[in-house]
C-alpha cells in the first residue's frame, strides 16, 4: 500500500531552536493517525508544514504520491484542516464562512449542500447567525464543516478539543471514528488529551523535542501484559480480603487506590473475583495504557544526551 | 480563481464596519463646508480675494460656483484621505493575522501570490470608490449646489481663470484628470500600508505606521534644506498634491497669455505619475517577497 503522506527527514529550524529535528513518517490511507508530544515538542510546526503554513528547513513531504512544494494546490484541493482553533470571519455568518472557504477549495457548493453540511454539524438553525455570536464549541463544529465541505481525502486536525466542554469533545471523538469508518477518510489528529487519541487513533507517532520516539499502530505500541486497572473501594477489609486470593502482590496502593497489574485477558476474572469477594466498588477503570507508555517513552527521550 | 479570491476580498472590506467610517467621514466633511460656503461663502470669499478684484472678471455666474468649492474641498480633503485608505489596507493582511483567519486561508489551494494580488487589488478597488465618493460628493454635488461658471485660482498672490463659456467647459476636465492622479497617489499609500500590513500582527501597527511615514516624508518634502532637496525627488510624498498641476496652464512665450486647454507642465504630471506607480510596485513587491516566505505562526 502507498502511503497518503510520507515525511522523510524533515527539519526545521528557528534560528538556533531545532523545533523539528530530522522527523520521518508514513501515514496509510485509512488511518487515524494520532501525533502525539508534551507541548513545544514539534507536533504543531510539522502540521503547519504538511498545511505549507512553515518552510521546512529541509526534508522532504510527500502527499498523495506528489512532492507537497511542487504540486502544492492540487495537493490542498485534497486536504482538510483545522489548526487549532477555528477563527473564522466573526462579522460573517456561517453560512458566508462556509460559503467563502468552500468557493476558496475550489468548488461552487449549492445552498443545499451548505445547508447539508451546516445540518450535518448541528448549526443549520444558527446559519444566518454571525459567528461573533456563538461559543467555542458551535465555532469548533463550523470549522469541521469548513474543513469537510469539499470532501476531502485528508484530514487535518491540530488539537480539535481544545476549549470544547466534554460533550463537544466527545462529538468530535465521534465525528473521526465517522470520518474513518462511514466516509472512508484518513485523519491527521494531534491532541495533548492521550485518552482521546487512545480511542481513535489505529496508528501514532510519539515525537520529544523535534525527533520521533516511537511509531506504530496501537497494537503493536501497546503490550496487553502491562494492562492497569484502577481500583476503588470503601470496604476497609480490602486489603484483607484481597491479598486471601490469587491477586495477592499484583497490586499496589496508590493514593487510597488499588493498582493491579495485569495481562488484558485477565481484566474481566479481576473484575468477577472482586465481587466473588465481596468487595463493593466505587471505581473500576482500565488506566490509560497510552498515558503510561507515553510518560515512559518521553522520560526514557529526555535521558538521553542531546546532539 | 483570481477573480474568486477578488469577489471574496471585496465581500470581506464592505462587510466590516470600519469601511464604511471612510465614506461617513468625506461624506461629514464635505456637507459640512459645503454648507458653511453656502451660509458665509460671500463673505469669505470678499476676504480672500480683496485687492485683487481687478485681476479677474467673470462674465456669467459667480465666482462661487461648484468648481471653486470643489477645489476648496480637494485641497482640504486630499491631506486626510490617506489615513481613511490606510485604515482598510494597513487591515488586509495584519487583522487577518490578528483574527487568525490566515493560517486557515492559506490551508486553501490558493497560491500566496494570487492571495496578495487579490487582496491587493481589492484595496485599490476600495481606494478607487472612496475617491468616486469624494468625487460625487465634492464635485457633482457642488455643481448641483453652487452651479457652474469660471474657475478662479489663486497661485501665489496670481489668480488664474480657467473658463466656461461658450467655447466650452475647460475645468471639468481637468478635475477627472486630477482624480486620476490623486487616485496613483492613493494608491501608493495602499500599497505602502498593505505592504506594512504582512510585516505586523495586528492593524493599529501599519495604519499608524503609514501615517508617520507620511507625515515625516511630508516633512522633509517640504523643507527647503539642501540635504532634502536631494532626496525629495524620490519621495512619494513630493507627489502627493501633483494633481494640483492640473490647475495651472501654460502660457503663449509670446504674448505671455494663458493657453486655455492646456496644462503647464505636461512632463511633470508624467514624471508625477512615473514615480508614483514605481512606488506602488516597489512597496507591492517588498510585501509580495516577504509575504511567500514567511512562516504563518500566529
Amino acid at each position: 500500500m502507498n502511503p497518503l503522506v510520507s515525511v522523510t527527514n524533515l527539519y526545521k529550524h528557528f534560528d538556533e531552536v531545532k523545533a523539528v529535528d530530522g522527523l520521518s513518517f508514513t501515514v496509510n490511507p485509512g488511518d487515524i493517525y494520532g501525533f502525539l508530544g508534551q507541548n513545544g515538542a514539534g507536533k504543531s510546526t510539522t502540521i503547519r508544514m504538511l498545511l505549507t503554513l512553515i518552510r521546512p528547513t529541509s526534508g522532504s513531504i510527500e502527499m498523495f504520491g506528489y512532492k507537497l512544494l511542487d504540486h502544492r494546490n492540487e495537493i490542498l484541493r485534497q486536504v482538510g484542516a483545522i489548526i487549532e482553533r477555528p477563527d473564522l470571519y466573526k462579522y460573517l455568518s456561517a453560512y458566508d464562512n462556509l460559503e467563502m472557504f468552500a468557493r476558496l477549495s475550489g468548488i461552487r457548493p449549492t445552498k443545499k449542500q451548505l445547508m447539508d453540511q451546516l445540518e450535518r454539524v448541528g448549526l443549520a438553525e444558527r446559519a444566518h447567525s454571525k459567528v461573533k455570536t456563538f461559543s467555542q464549541g458551535m465555532k469548533q463544529r463550523l470549522g469541521i464543516a469548513i474543513s469537510l465541505i469539499h470532501d476531502p481525502q485528508l484530514i487535518i486536525l491540530d488539537e480539535p478539543t481544545n476549549g470544547l466542554d466534554p460533550q463537544g469533545i466527545a462529538d468530535v471523538r465521534r465525528m473521526i471514528l465517522d470520518l474513518r469508518t462511514e466516509h472512508k477518510k484518513t485523519v491527521i489528529v494531534s491532541s495533548h488529551l492521550l485518552n482521546e487519541i487512545e480511542q481513535v487513533a489505529t496508528r501514532m507517532i510519539i515525537i520529544h523535542k523535534g525527533k520521533k520516539i516511537v511509531e506504530g499502530s496501537t497494537v503493536e505500541l501497546f503490550d496487553p501484559a502491562d494492562t492497569l486497572v484502577e481500583v476503588q473501594s470503601p470496604d476497609r477489609d480490602m486489603v484483607e480480603k484481597v491479598d486471601r486470593s490469587d491477586w495477592k502482590g499484583k497490586y499496589q496502593i496508590l493514593d487510597n487506590k488499588f493498582v493491579f497489574s495485569l495481562h488484558a485477558r485477565d481484566v474481566p476474572t479481576l473484575a468477577k473475583d472482586l465481587v466473588a469477594l465481596d468487595i463493593p466498588l466505587d471505581n473500576f477503570s482500565r488506566k490509560h495504557s497510552l498515558e503510561h507508555l507515553f510518560l515512559k517513552l518521553t522520560a526514557e527521550a529526555a535521558l538521553q544526551p542531546t546532539t | 480563481m483570481f477573480l474568486t479570491i477578488l469577489r471574496i476580498e471585496l465581500y470581506k472590506i464592505f462587510r466590516k464596519p470600519r469601511t464604511y467610517i471612510g465614506f461617513v467621514a468625506i461624506a461629514v466633511i464635505v456637507l459640512l463646508i459645503q454648507l458653511a460656503l453656502k451660509a458665509d461663502g460671500p463673505a469669505w470669499l470678499k476676504l480672500m480675494f480683496s485687492g485683487m478684484d481687478d485681476m479677474f472678471s467673470i462674465q456669467n455666474g459667480n465666482v462661487l460656483n461648484g468648481y471653486f468649492v470643489c477645489f476648496l474641498i480637494l485641497n482640504t480633503l486630499l491631506i486626510q484621505v490617506p489615513l481613511l485608505v490606510a485604515l482598510v489596507t494597513g487591515d488586509m493582511i495584519a487583522g487577518e493575522a490578528n483574527l487568525g483567519t490566515l493560517r486557515l486561508l492559506l490551508t486553501k489551494p490558493v497560491s500566496r501570490t494570487e492571495l496578495l494580488l487579490a487582496k491587493f487589488s481589492a484595496g485599490l478597488v476600495y481606494t478607487f470608490l472612496l475617491l468616486v465618493w469624494m468625487a460625487i460628493l465634492s464635485l457633482f454635488l457642488s455643481m448641483w449646489f453652487f452651479g457652474t461658471s469660471d474657475l478662479l485660482v489663486n497661485k501665489s498672490y496670481t489668480i488664474i481663470q480657467f473658463y466656461v463659456d461658450n467655447q466650452g467647459d475647460d475645468v471639468f476636465w481637468r478635475y477627472l484628470s486630477a482624480f486620476g492622479l490623486a487616485f496613483l497617489a492613493l494608491a501608493t499609500v495602499a500599497a505602502l500600508s498593505f505592504m506594512l500590513s504582512v510585516f505586523a500582527e495586528n492593524s493599529i501597527g501599519p495604519i499608524v505606521s503609514t501615517m508617520s511615514i507620511i507625515i515625516v516624508f511630508t516633512i522633509i518634502s517640504t523643507m527647503d534644506l539642501p540635504l532634502f532637496t536631494q532626496i525629495n525627488p524620490f519621495l512619494f510624498t513630493s507627489y502627493m498634491t501633483s494633481w494640483k498641476g492640473f490647475f495651472n496652464m501654460a502660457t503663449d512665450p509670446e504674448t505671455g497669455a494663458a493657453i486655455r486647454g492646456s496644462v503647464y507642465s505636461v512632463g511633470a504630471l508624467v514624471h508625477a505619475g512615473f514615480i508614483l506607480v514605481l512606488h506602488i510596485i516597489g512597496f507591492f513587491g517588498i510585501g509580495l517577497y516577504s509575504f511567500n516566505k514567511k512562516d504563518i505562526l500566529s
